[in-house]
């Protein structure tokens, strides 16, 4: 069973433990950062501070995004590449309840993970900021905008490594298009200034990610998308990898 | 009982398998033969849903394999013993399979002792030799106690003893009523242990007969000689001059 396979093989908890880790600090050191960027700004621009963009935004989450992407991508091309694959085949010839459960499982585990980094990461740039005595708000649509997105990224990224990796079924070539969609893509495309390279960009993961977490009152440039449509793309990607894999698998020879 | 009729695979433009048709009936160990490249394992993939047909249908007890929920109830495979994964102990890889279909967690501890991997089953199955991996595969296809078993080259690194225990066990399955369908190069354990033969040549069907009467079309009456005999000409890959 999906669920079975992540037990008894303790890396991908050992993985996904480690980016708990790693992410906190992370948070600890951007909370500092932030308080850094509010100290050198003029007092006139002090109240268009975003308190969250120290820690929710940045490259530095991209590495999160391959680590999510991976570990999904591993629960598929692990197998392809072991011939497990067949003897789960073998044993549940349902294939799309197999591949419908290995999301499930996948998804849950991540959304815990994403969750424990979107609610300690705020956590800590509220303790760190409140401790200058910056105020925060709290609670409000922004907020839980930016809670819920960041939680919703790692699952998210692990389906389309998911995704991925049953089309592709080669771990390495996977986690080079799993570069190529988180990083390369969204960053590479945003530079460029016309209308489909913009739109490409902005349906990227990272980007409509980055534009969710937005909580203060920013100056938004460079075609930013609407936070309707942002939205709509993190459930198109949610909704697409999931029908990729299980459309996928079910059909393919093993 | 598995049922195969007019079964075609193809791979672009390379014909697999072409229009099997044949039965593999309970109560009889059935070897399944062929030189190297002939079909057998496109075959057996083909029966147990893994690969899907170009036409053709394959049943397992009247029913088409995909789409089932409790595969190792219905019949139960050997196909590579590396199928596996490295990093899981055997007990690990067993109770894992037997989950899926529901399976208790005593059927994993019989099947280890019938398999002779009891003292084995907590290593990491990476550890195991192709031997153990063979036997950690047989005791994955009984664990379902299924009415229908395929083995695709049981015997391959087995050491004597080994070799023995798989005699036996095909002879004690198909004495309970069990299908068995077993592919193998070694013409001599064949010999000593299948009851009916089926035989492919270059994808398609060149013999279906008890293993006595295919013997007999050898002039010696040698097994090993009958199938040289007849697969002659639709060896694919044959060493030079090795007629």
């Amino acid at each position: 069973m999906p669920g079975d396979r992540d037990r008894s093989l303790r890396s991908t908890g050992g993985t996904l433990t480690a980016l708990v880790a790693v992410y906190l600090y992370l948070a600890y050191r951007g909370a500092q950062d932030g308080y850094q960027v509010w100290q050198s700004m003029p007092q006139d621009l002090r109240p268009d501070f975003d308190p969250a963009h120290g820690v929710f935004g940045g490259p530095a989450w991209m590495l999160a995004m391959i680590v999510a992407g991976a570990v999904g991508a591993m629960t598929v091309t692990g197998e392809h590449s072991t011939g497990l694959l067949r003897a789960t085949f073998a044993a549940v010839p349902a294939r799309r309840t197999v591949a419908a459960a290995k999301c499930g499982v996948t998804a849950a585990a991540l959304t815990v993970t994403g969750a424990i980094i979107a609610a300690g990461s705020y956590a800590i740039n509220q303790a760190v900021l409140s401790s200058h005595h910056i105020s925060i708000p709290v609670g409000g649509a922004a907020t839980a905008r930016l809670l819920a997105a960041t939680t919703l990224l790692f699952p998210l990224c692990a389906l389309a490594g998911m995704a991925l990796g049953t089309v592709i079924r080669n771990t390495p070539a996977t986690i080079v298009a799993i570069c190529v969609l988180f990083v390369f893509t969204p960053l590479a495309f945003k530079s460029a200034s016309t209308r489909w390279t913009v739109d490409t960009a902005n349906a990227m993961p990272f980007s409509f990610w980055t534009r969710l977490t937005v909580t203060g009152q920013p100056h938004l440039v460079g075609g930013a998308e609407s936070v309707p449509a942002a939205w709509t793309a993190l459930v198109a990607w949610l909704a697409a990898s999931a029908i990729i894999v299980i459309s996928v698998m079910g059909w393919r020879d093993v | 009982m598995i049922e195969v009729n007019h079964l075609t695979k193809r791979f672009g433009q390379v014909h697999a398998v072409r229009n099997l048709t044949f039965r593999v009936r309970p109560g009889l160990v059935t070897g399944f033969l062929g030189p190297n490249g002939a079909g057998k394992t496109t075959t057996l993939r083909l029966i147990l849903g893994l690969n899907t047909p170009t036409s053709g249908t394959a049943t397992v007890g009247g029913r088409q394999f995909r789409g089932l929920g409790t595969g190792l109830r219905h019949a139960g495979a050997l196909l590579d013993a590396g199928d596996i994964h490295p990093g899981r102990s055997g007990y690990a890889h067993l109770w894992a399979l037997a989950r899926s279909n529901g399976l208790p967690r005593h059927r994993v501890d019989e099947v280890l002792g019938e398999t002779g991997l009891t003292s084995a089953a907590r290593r990491r199955a990476g550890t195991y030799s192709l031997g153990m991996r063979q036997r950690l595969g047989i005791a994955a296809a009984l664990l379902g106690d299924p009415p229908v078993l395929l083995f695709d080259e049981p015997l391959n690194g087995l050491d004597p003893e080994g070799v023995r225990w798989i005699r036996t066990l095909l002879r004690r399955l198909a004495a309970e009523g069990r299908t068995v369908f077993v592919s193998s190069h070694l013409m001599s354990e064949m010999a000593q242990t299948a009851d009916h033969l089926i035989v492919l040549g270059c994808g398609e069907l060149v013999a279906n007969q008890p293993l006595k009467d295919f013997a007999a079309r050898s002039a010696t009456g040698d097994l090993e000689d009958a199938f040289m005999e007849l697969t002659a000409v639709s060896t694919e890959y044959r060493t030079g001059g090795a007629r």
